[in-house]
Order: C-alpha cells, then sequence, then structure tokens
C-alpha cells in the first residue's frame, strides 16, 4: 500500500535515469555507426559491424526500471504500480529529449558524421542486386536527418518506442522494489 | 465459492492496450504486404531503431518482410502481450503468491544473458528458436509477476 504522507519528489531519479539511457543508447547508435563507417559497403541491409549492437538489444528498456529502484533506495518509500508506471513514462519522454540533443551536440564535434553515413548507405544501396528505379526511390529517400520536420519525426518514434517499454519496465520496477509485498 | 477481483483496472486495460500495439508494430511491415526495398526506413522499423539490433538474418519475415524486432524481442513482446491478457485464467489456477513467480523471471532473465554472451563470444550458436523460446520465457514471466496486482482470488462463503 502506498505510503499515506506526501512523497519526496521522483523527478531527480527520472532524471538520472533518462540521461543515463540516452547517453548508453546514443553511444550504442554511435559506435555501431563509426564501426559502420569503417567498412566496406557490401549491398547488404546488415553490416557485419552492427553485429556490435545485438548486445546491447534492449538496454533502453532498463530506464524505467533503473528510476524506479534509484527512487526507492534514495527515498525508503513504497507505492503502488501506477507510479511506477509513470516514473518509466515520464523516462522514456525525458530520455527522447535527451537524446535528440546529444545527438544534435554529437553534430557539432563531428559535423561530418551523418553526411559520411548518408554516403555510405548510398553506396550501400548502389551495390544492391535491385532494380535501378528502386534504388534511385531508396536513394531520394535519404532526406537531411538534420531537418526540423525529421528529428521532430525520429523523435515522435523513438518516444512511442522509448515510452511504452519504459512504463512496462517501470511497472515491473515499482513491483520489485517499491511493493510491501 | 472462487471469484475473481480485478484490481487497477484502468492501468491493466492501458498496459494491456500498449503491449498489444508494441507487439503489432514489432511485426513490421511486412504485415501490410510492404515488398519494396526501403522496408527499413518504414515508421515500424524507426520505432525500434534504439531498442533493437534489427538483423534481418536473427529476426522471422513475414511475406519476405524482416520483423521490426530480432526473433527474442518479438517473442518478449508477443509472450508478455499473451501473458497479459492471459493473467485472470492464470490466477484462477495459481493464486499463490508471487515468489515463484519472480525466481522464473531471474532464471529467464541469466538464461537469456547466457545464450547472448555464449553466442556473442562464439561459444555456441543460438537459433531462431533458441531465441522464441528463451524470449518467451523471459515474456511471459515478466506478465506474471503482475498477477496479483490486477486480479486476485477470492473466497466466498
Amino acid at each position: 500500500m502506498e505510503n499515506e504522507q506526501v512523497q519526496p519528489s521522483y523527478w531527480n531519479s527520472v532524471i538520472i535515469a533518462s540521461l543515463l539511457t540516452a547517453i548508453i543508447v546514443t553511444a550504442f547508435s554511435l559506435i555501431g555507426g563509426y564501426m559502420t563507417l569503417g567498412t566496406e559497403p557490401s549491398g547488404s541491409f546488415f553490416s557485419s559491424a552492427q553485429l556490435f549492437g545485438t548486445i546491447g538489444c534492449l538496454i533502453g528498456a532498463l530506464g524505467g526500471l533503473f528510476a524506479n529502484w534509484h527512487y526507492v533506495k534514495e527515498n525508503q518509500v513504497t507505492y503502488k504500480i501506477g507510479k511506477g508506471a509513470l516514473i518509466g513514462l515520464f523516462v522514456g519522454l525525458v530520455a527522447t529529449i535527451f537524446s535528440v540533443i546529444i545527438g544534435q551536440i554529437w553534430n557539432v564535434l563531428d559535423p561530418g558524421y551523418q553526411q559520411a553515413l548518408i554516403e555510405w548507405n548510398i553506396q550501400n544501396l548502389e551495390a544492391m542486386q535491385m532494380p535501378a528505379e528502386a534504388r534511385e526511390q531508396a536513394i531520394a529517400g535519404f532526406d537531411d536527418p538534420n531537418s526540423l520536420s525529421n528529428i521532430g519525426l525520429q523523435a515522435l518514434f523513438t518516444f512511442i518506442g522509448l515510452g511504452i517499454v519504459n512504463v512496462i519496465s517501470g511497472l515491473i520496477g515499482a513491483k520489485v522494489f517499491a511493493s510491501e509485498e | 465459492m472462487e471469484k475473481i477481483q480485478a484490481h487497477n483496472k484502468a492501468l491493466y486495460y492501458s498496459i494491456l492496450i500498449a503491449s498489444g500495439f508494441l507487439f503489432y508494430t514489432a511485426l513490421g511491415p511486412g504485415l501490410f504486404e510492404v515488398t519494396d526495398f526501403v522496408y527499413y526506413s518504414s515508421w515500424q522499423y524507426q520505432v525500434f531503431d534504439i531498442l533493437c539490433h534489427q538483423d534481418p538474418v536473427r529476426s522471422f519475415d513475414i511475406s519476405g518482410i524482416p520483423m521490426a524486432v530480432c526473433s527474442r524481442c518479438i517473442s518478449i513482446y508477443g509472450f508478455f502481450f499473451i501473458g497479459l491478457l492471459s493473467l485472470p485464467v492464470i490466477v484462477w489456477f495459481r493464486p499463490e503468491s508471487q515468489k515463484k513467480e519472480m525466481r522464473w523471471l531471474i532464471a529467464a532473465i541469466l538464461l537469456n544473458l547466457m545464450d547472448v554472451f555464449g553466442n556473442y563470444f562464439e561459444i555456441w550458436t543460438n537459433t531462431h528458436i533458441s531465441r522464441l523460446l528463451l524470449g518467451g520465457a523471459f515474456g511471459i514471466t515478466l506478465a506474471l509477476i503482475l498477477k496479483n496486482e490486477f486480479f486476485t482470488l477470492n473466497k466466498s462463503e
């Protein structure tokens, strides 16, 4: 049962968990990207360098769990799982914002990264066995990743994924760490 | 007379809908018979872009198009959704405390970690089926530890 007295704010835990989640998922993405750039475009949809990502699978889902663990550890509180789900949702939202900001900071630090990745992908498409028309259509689909609409759309998709999985991990986190059972 | 009592109904239905949507999205663009060469830029792929490695070799496909997540992840999402749907029935058969489910969850996590690292360090090679089974075990035990938060079995005279 939830403590009746006013509970301390969970925002500290949300921000720490969001920052960690954003740093980890962005780092995995950047390392995978640079490893891809270090290989020759082979015409495969999936480069062997991306295998690195297999050990990072679902790591972005741990934010909600971590935030609940941190909140309970710092404040010695118990609460219902609905609050854990809410904490997870906020982690998904704030981690999305942080990952967009970190991505933009990285674009300032290495302005050629995005363009190099696009050029690698175009060379990779050219090496694929596919109809010329489909290839042209695919290449035309490489819009400027730094345009506001693309950043906004990518942030929305990231939030849908991160938001839902962190709500679930927040529920589990509240059940495991904050339950009186 | 035994009767199942539901709790936190709004939260249960919200999580059920959200996890159903997640599973449906994870099935990928093949569900809509998208067969062009740019399936990997579909919205389903972008939703899971930072959550899964999306290696087509390690994914099931629908209509020849790889799902938006790998075989382990689709199994986690699928079995979590099925587990949530089945909670009222499961509570009927296993109404007791969830300590056992917690042990099963820890075992499922350890087995999945062993499988991932064993494969990564080339000690063995996992398959679609092994990833499906281990991911499914993780997904279903995740749902099971939530059962008494949403349903309990009440015994009345």
